[in-house]
């Protein structure tokens, strides 16, 4: 069982998260974060639980749909409302947006705006722990489409063959964009996949924040053991559209309804710590007061911060280096 | 001077490397017992062992990916896709991710992508000479090298750079001999040099073209002409300080490749010639290059896609009338 | 209140084209109403009010061009005064 401090961090990350995405997808239908965004609300018991379960020397890549990946991995809520807000202060420059948040110092190595391409970086990763000798584990996060592109087994298949350090978390919410995944899965079941080509895999509520965190603690600690890569397929569910402002037919309201009133990650978390009498009414208050807080503070810090000055379009292209005579 | 053979070149500049710095390592199809398709890595896996000299699945997206993500880390991987035609399977890994990731995210991205190219036999899929599809790509740099000389210094410059190149060698060179330098001799991306000297026409050209050039220029004294050729080294970044200054001091230029003239490098340092300096020209810049066409298996189809020996003399000759 | 205004959706729009309100100042309108027309670069599009109110004043002409995400109107809700 999760002991009481680490019990209330996950509830208000959780919290945290789903205020960042609020308050950002009001935002963008205003017209503040060009192109949209991919809202997470929803699956923030995946996040936090990944990465409650990490260590700071980990190493992380990511997907699309990464906000909340991002907040849970510690990064400033400031620096990335401003790249959603395409700020010069934002943690890409307001280059990458909402898709490619970023944070070096964090080992986290950025959202993906191509399926799949994420989660074989992190099999590069792996790779490059293994190769410089590092005691530490690198993460990648796919979507369930990515369960369907070519390049997500040609990783998986590395990783197995030589090793690698790798985890796989699939943040699993059943539709890759309006297409519900068993419709176009041979087979239908990720873990048995992943089995095939000799991956350890298991499937796991990710509703549930602490089921997420023991299981990606417990494959974090086979991995270091030299047991090899291992997959979790955490099934959660997207509340919103695959993009801002998209209402589709392909899901029923119902549906969407029981997810959001028996399901939700922050609810269940609530409820059970309530019954337990790990919290009080007045801690989540003030927890959630916090968080409009943060958030507030981060759209003002956004809204103040200057735009990319345009006489930087050209630089950092590449570094110059390979026109130095060594 | 040491004399080795292009593949050769490689070797020795990878194994100085290498014995420098421990983050190196190459990645590949058939590297560790045959060596590579052209003997590129031949003898190294004894030397650095199986860690270093990895043998891959064939896989080419995930081991693009695996050079992308372990270089982020710090590592300092080589991608050996023995031919540029399998790089085709790892395009996104290439283009959206290698190239654009110091541009996102501000991180270094040592990675080296060696393949060879160029046009010779063995029929559509494994002949092509598509440069101009990565020097197109921002973030991304492109080796094309002639001499051995040039395998191993530019190697030499990749491996302590910190920005991602696709290194492209032609497959008609591969066993072609030439000096090579000791391992202090490091060659900057973007400067070109002057592979024969001349004064009245400028063959502006890189890679196995360079022969061809050479041997046109060489034909070309026998009726009084005398044809400079410049080696590239380098089609991404061109080395546009000489090639115009050089442009300039001759006025009759042609800039020659074997890749269809649509869409080629050629077009593109033609047209940046005739810009900056169409009213000093003596003649208008004059292209050479292949058909646009796929590259057959039969011979004779191959010889009728590329431009030949005489070709290059009909385009000086005719540059001259101007 | 409500405030009604052009969602920012898609990756082009910057301005769209106000053509016809359909509803007008004092109407009483229901969840889910259409309150005006507006022309994107790919389509026709109706704005929808979510809550139920009665519309206020009009803050832009039809046959003018208004930015995404700007309030076009508000839908007052009961002892709501518009000012």
């Amino acid at each position: 069982m999760t002991e009481p401090g680490q019990a209330k961090d996950f509830l208000s990350q959780m919290i945290l998260i789903r205020e960042f995405e609020t308050i950002a997808e009001g935002l963008t239908l205003r017209g503040k974060v060009p192109g949209g965004m991919h809202n997470s609300s929803g699956q923030e018991a995946v996040a936090v639980g990944v990465m409650a379960a990490l260590k700071d020397e980990d190493a992380i890549a990511s997907t699309h749909r990464s906000h909340h990946h991002s907040i849970a991995r510690g990064m400033s809520t400031q620096s990335m409302m401003a790249e959603l807000f395409t700020k010069s202060t934002g943690c890409s420059r307001g280059r990458g947006g909402s898709m490619h948040l970023v944070d070096l110092s964090r080992n986290y190595f950025g959202g993906n705006g191509i399926v799949g391409a994420g989660v074989s970086i992190a099999m590069g990763l792996a790779l490059g722990i293994h190769i410089l000798k590092k005691n530490s584990i690198a993460v990648g996060f796919m979507g369930d489409g990515a369960i369907n592109t070519g390049r997500t087994w040609e990783s998986i298949n590395m990783a197995v063959i030589w090793n690698l350090p790798l985890l796989i978390v699939i943040d699993n919410n059943q539709y890759a964009v309006e297409t519900f995944m068993d419709r176009v899965t041979g087979g239908k079941d990720f873990v048995a996949r992943a089995k095939s080509f000799g991956m350890s895999a298991e499937v796991i509520d990710g509703q549930n924040v602490e089921e997420v965190y023991e299981a990606t603690a417990r494959a974090r600690e086979r991995i270091l053991a030299g047991e090899g890569p291992q997959l979790i397929n955490a099934v959660t569910y997207r509340y919103f559209g695959h993009n801002v402002g998209e209402v589709g037919k392909y899901r029923t309201q119902e549906e969407i309804s029981d997810w959001k009133s028996n399901k939700d990650p922050i609810d269940n978390w609530i409820s059970n710590l309530l019954a337990k009498k790990m919290i009080t009414e007045d801690e989540i208050s003030e927890i959630r007061e916090n968080a409009k807080l943060e958030i507030g503070k981060a759209v003002e810090f956004a809204e103040a911060s200057p735009f990319p000055d345009t006489n930087t379009v050209a630089d950092d292209v590449d570094s110059g280096s390979l026109l130095r005579q060594l | 001077m040491t004399v080795v053979t292009y593949s050769e070149a490689w070797r020795s500049g990878l194994r100085e490397e290498m014995n420098k710095d421990a983050s190196i390592f190459v990645m590949g199809t058939d590297l560790q017992e045959r060596g590579g398709h052209f003997s590129q890595v031949k003898g190294l896996a004894e030397e650095f062992g199986p860690e270093r000299i990895r043998d891959t699945p064939i896989s080419e997206s995930a081991m693009v990916a695996a050079g992308v993500g372990s270089a982020m880390l710090g590592a300092r991987p080589i991608i050996d896709l023995n031919f540029m035609d399998f790089a085709y399977g790892a395009m996104d890994e290439i283009i959206n991710q290698a190239a654009k990731i110091r541009y996102m995210f501000g991180a270094d991205l040592p990675l080296i992508i060696r393949a060879t190219a160029g046009i010779a036999l063995f029929g559509p899929q494994h002949n092509n000479s598509f440069e101009s599809l990565f020097a197109a790509i921002p973030g991304l740099s492109v080796a094309v090298p002639y001499r051995p000389y040039d395998v191993k210094g530019l190697l030499k410059t990749s491996l302590r750079g910190s920005d991602p190149v696709i290194f492209i060698m032609h497959k008609k060179l591969t066993g072609a001999k030439g000096e090579i330098a000791g391992e202090d001799v490091f060659i900057p991306f973007g400067k070109a040099r002057i592979a024969a000297e001349g004064s009245d026409v400028l063959i502006v050209t890189y890679g196995y073209s360079v022969e061809v050039a050479s041997k046109a220029a060489e034909l070309m004294k026998t009726e009084g002409v005398s044809v400079e050729v410049m080696d590239l080294r380098t089609v991404y970044p061109i080395d546009y300080e000489m090639v115009l200054q050089r442009a300039q001091d001759i006025g009759r230029v042609i800039v020659a490749d074997e890749a269809p003239l649509f869409g080629s490098i050629t077009g593109e340092i033609a047209s940046t010639i005739s810009e900056k300096l169409h009213s000093s020209l003596k003649a208008p810049v004059l292209r050479i290059g292949a058909k646009r066409v796929p590259i057959g298996a039969n011979p004779q189809l191959v010889s009728a896609s590329i431009p030949n020996v005489e070709d290059y003399q009909a385009a000086i000759r005719k540059v001259l009338t101007f | 209140m409500e405030e009604i205004f052009v969602p920012a959706l898609g990756v082009s729009a910057e301005n769209v084209y106000l053509q016809k309100w359909l509803k007008a100042p004092g109407d009483a309108v229901q969840p889910g109403e259409a309150i005006a027309i507006v022309e994107t670069d790919k389509a026709e599009l109706e704005i929808t009010s979510n809550t139920a109110g009665i519309m206020g004043k009009h803050l832009f002409n039809e046959d003018t061009d208004v930015a995404v995400g700007i309030t076009i109107c508000v839908l007052l809700h009961e002892g709501e005064t518009e000012n």
